[in-house]
């Protein structure tokens, strides 16, 4: 055997526990799963071949359709929320603001917490009767404002909406002040010398040489939004009546609540061509080789 | 086209002294270097014209008008970094134009402008192209293109050499003073070689530590430098100095440093006779120092015997490093020189070049 050849077999043999893992608990259950969606299964009796009866089913049924409009609002709206925010508060940072390791900390800590610590804390907050938010509301004198924020349905997809923004941002904002301090400051002083303001800066110079950043974080955000799980099941579990219903939940409960486990796989499967299809367009979209300077 | 003026410019960074006391005044058209070692108030001088940092104290002039509180982009200047600062992710074209579309230029004044920066600069050819396909040379004149463009009444330049190679810096060099002399314009260069400074600037402002040392033309700074540091700072190789004593013989002066003593000539000798009995810095250049075999007709020299250290052949001269006790010399003698290492030479001293330096204030005694 060549050295280039047992070199090959070593790492072969340094990978393969990894991929063996990575085959019983990704691969193979996905594979499953579109299998499972072809049938109509409750996990007990024999499965029953629909062929693409359940997607056909997903497709009239009003409460996936919900499901999907929620995950594409969190698509959109605090993806956007949390990128313009991320942005500005970094831009603040590097532009050197007085506190700037304390702020970074404070915007960053909810980050440290697990989605569902943060999903119980704000299901406190935002509880109608002892929640932090309708206390300070009624304290200052507008009662008319506190709300039963996760009770009523045209509320409830924006408040949690706010909990997803308030636990991202502060993450993103590091990541992206970590690009930002790479940035050459001659290209600052170069640019004011131009005649750029600070808007310019910001446009010209911090997006382009910070976007490799922030294409990863765009697409990271849209992941996000469409497998989003943990904060909507501990906060309302898809509720109320499903106004805050997402992908994620409608297949766990058609799965493991229902026992309608090939309806809850057709609910995955879409989900996962989602998902693959928006990793798509954000790498090819947003590609461009890396700046070099 | 404008003149600059720094009139009693301090600059500090919490207590460390950037510039002290810089004054001085630049005509206009002038090609003015800041030149001295690292940390010497260069590029801070230069930066403080350009607005990049705050004054602490005085004021700076461009042409008639105070500039201390205006900015950068109204001062009508432009500036080309060591780094050049290309926008990578621009190409040539934008680079140089994006300055110009800030200020709303109109699209055919950038889109003429460009282009005659450009073919002054040779660089038509690049203008779609990304920095980081060009070479170090290309970039340089990219960011002296968009310096062009601004048409600016004054071209500031921090050490734009000092990433290119040795061969792209001596073509580059002569390049910039075509383009000085072309645009007409006054240039104010920034660098820590001194080659580059005497060969391209009209004047030098010679920094060490803040302070100016010597403001002079280049001829000027090398036959009659201020001080120590200015004499040892011009020149390459760097003067000789040597710790020697002033004595008198006979009504004629000399300088003697223990193994070798030198007649100084009657002009010399009238400047340093306060110095009778006292010790000075006596120095004297390499290329004043010649084999006693080859010695230049017509000089005033005085003869001394040292012993060949090591030499460096050279092509069309020899430096030769000579040993007098203890104390280490060069001489640049002719290509046909017998010196040897470890045997001793005689050479000769052109004694009308040379400078003799008070051993307290290291000022040049005159």
């Amino acid at each position: 055997m060549t050295r280039r050849q047992e070199r090959a077999m070593l790492t072969v043999l340094f990978l393969l526990p990894g991929l063996l893992v990575y085959t019983i608990f990704v691969v193979w259950p996905g594979l499953q799963a579109f299998w499972l969606s072809l049938y109509n299964w409750d996990g007990m009796s024999p499965a029953t071949y629909v062929g693409l009866g359940n997607f056909l089913k997903l497709a009239k049924d009003t409460l996936a359709q919900k499901a999907i409009l929620n995950n594409a609002f969190f698509l959109i709206v605090p993806t956007l929320i949390t990128l313009v925010l991320a942005l500005l508060f970094a831009e603040l940072i590097r532009g050197g603001i007085k506190g700037s390791s304390f702020f970074q900390v404070v915007f960053f800590f909810p980050n440290l917490l697990s989605m569902v610590i943060v999903g119980i804390i704000w299901l406190f907050v935002f509880s109608p009767n002892l929640g932090l938010l309708n206390g300070v509301l009624r304290g200052v004198g507008l009662d008319g404002l506190a709300k039963p924020w996760l009770g009523v349905p045209g509320l409830v997809v924006p408040a949690i909406s706010f909990v997803m923004v308030w636990m991202a941002a502060g993450y993103y904002m590091v990541l992206l002040i970590a690009a930002m301090k790479n940035i050459p400051v001659e290209l600052y002083e170069a640019a004011m010398l131009d005649g750029a303001n600070w808007f310019q800066d910001f446009w010209f110079i911090t997006i382009p040489m910070v976007w490799d950043v922030l294409r990863v974080t765009i697409t990271l955000l849209f992941l996000g939004a469409i497998q989003q799980f943990a904060l909507v099941w501990v906060m309302t579990e898809g509720g109320p009546n499903g106004a805050s219903e997402v992908l994620a939940t409608f297949m766990y409960k058609n799965a493991f609540r229902y026992f309608n486990i090939g309806y809850g796989s057709a609910a995955a499967v879409v989900m996962f061509i989602l998902v693959f299809f928006f990793s798509l367009i954000s790498f090819r979209w947003m590609s461009r080789r890396s700046i070099e300077y | 086209m404008a003149s600059i003026t720094y009139e009693h410019v301090w600059k500090r960074f919490g207590d460390v002294i950037a510039v002290q006391d810089l004054d001085i005044f630049i005509e206009d058209k002038e090609f003015l270097v800041f030149v001295g070692p690292s940390g010497c108030g260069k590029s801070t001088s230069l930066r403080l014209l350009a607005g990049l940092e705050e004054i602490t104290e005085g004021k700076i002039y461009i042409g008639d008008r105070l500039v201390n509180d205006v900015p950068p982009k109204d001062r009508n200047i432009a500036m080309v970094f060591q780094s050049y600062a290309l926008y990578p992710h621009m190409s040539v074209y934008d680079n140089m134009a994006f300055g110009l579309r800030l200020r709303k230029t109109p699209k055919a004044e950038i889109d003429r402008r460009v282009k005659e920066a450009a073919a002054i600069l040779g660089i038509e050819n690049l203008l779609d192209r990304k920095p980081k396909q060009l070479s170090g040379g290309q970039r340089q004149r990219v960011a002296l293109g968009r310096a062009i463009v601004r048409e600016p009444a004054v071209f500031l330049m921090d050490e734009p050499l000092s990433n290119l190679d040795a061969k792209l810096r001596v073509q580059t060099r002569a390049e910039i003073s075509k383009l000085h002399q072309r645009l007409e314009t006054t240039f104010i260069y920034v660098t820590h070689d001194q080659t580059e400074a005497m060969t391209m600037g009209t004047r030098i402002c010679v920094l060490k530590d803040g302070i100016v040392q010597q403001v002079d033309t280049p001829q000027n700074l090398y036959e009659r430098p201020d001080n120590v540091f200015v004499a040892g700072f011009i020149g390459s190789p760097a003067m000789n100095f040597f710790d020697v004593t002033v004595v008198e013989q006979d009504g004629d002066l000399y300088v003697d440093g223990g193994t070798f003593r030198l007649k100084l000539p009657p002009e010399k000798a009238q400047a340093a006779r306060p110095y009778v009995g006292k010790q000075v810095v006596f120095g004297a250049r390499p290329e004043d120092i010649h084999d006693r075999e080859f010695s230049p007709p017509g000089i005033r020299a005085e003869p001394l015997t040292a012993t060949v250290d090591v030499t460096e052949l050279m092509g069309k001269e020899v430096y030769v490093y000579l040993l007098t006790g203890k104390k280490q010399f060069i001489a640049i003698t002719d290509p046909r020189t017998r010196a040897r290492v470890g045997r001793e030479i005689d050479v000769v001293v052109n004694m009308d070049n040379i400078h003799l330096f008070d051993r307290d204030t290291e000022r040049a005694i005159r």
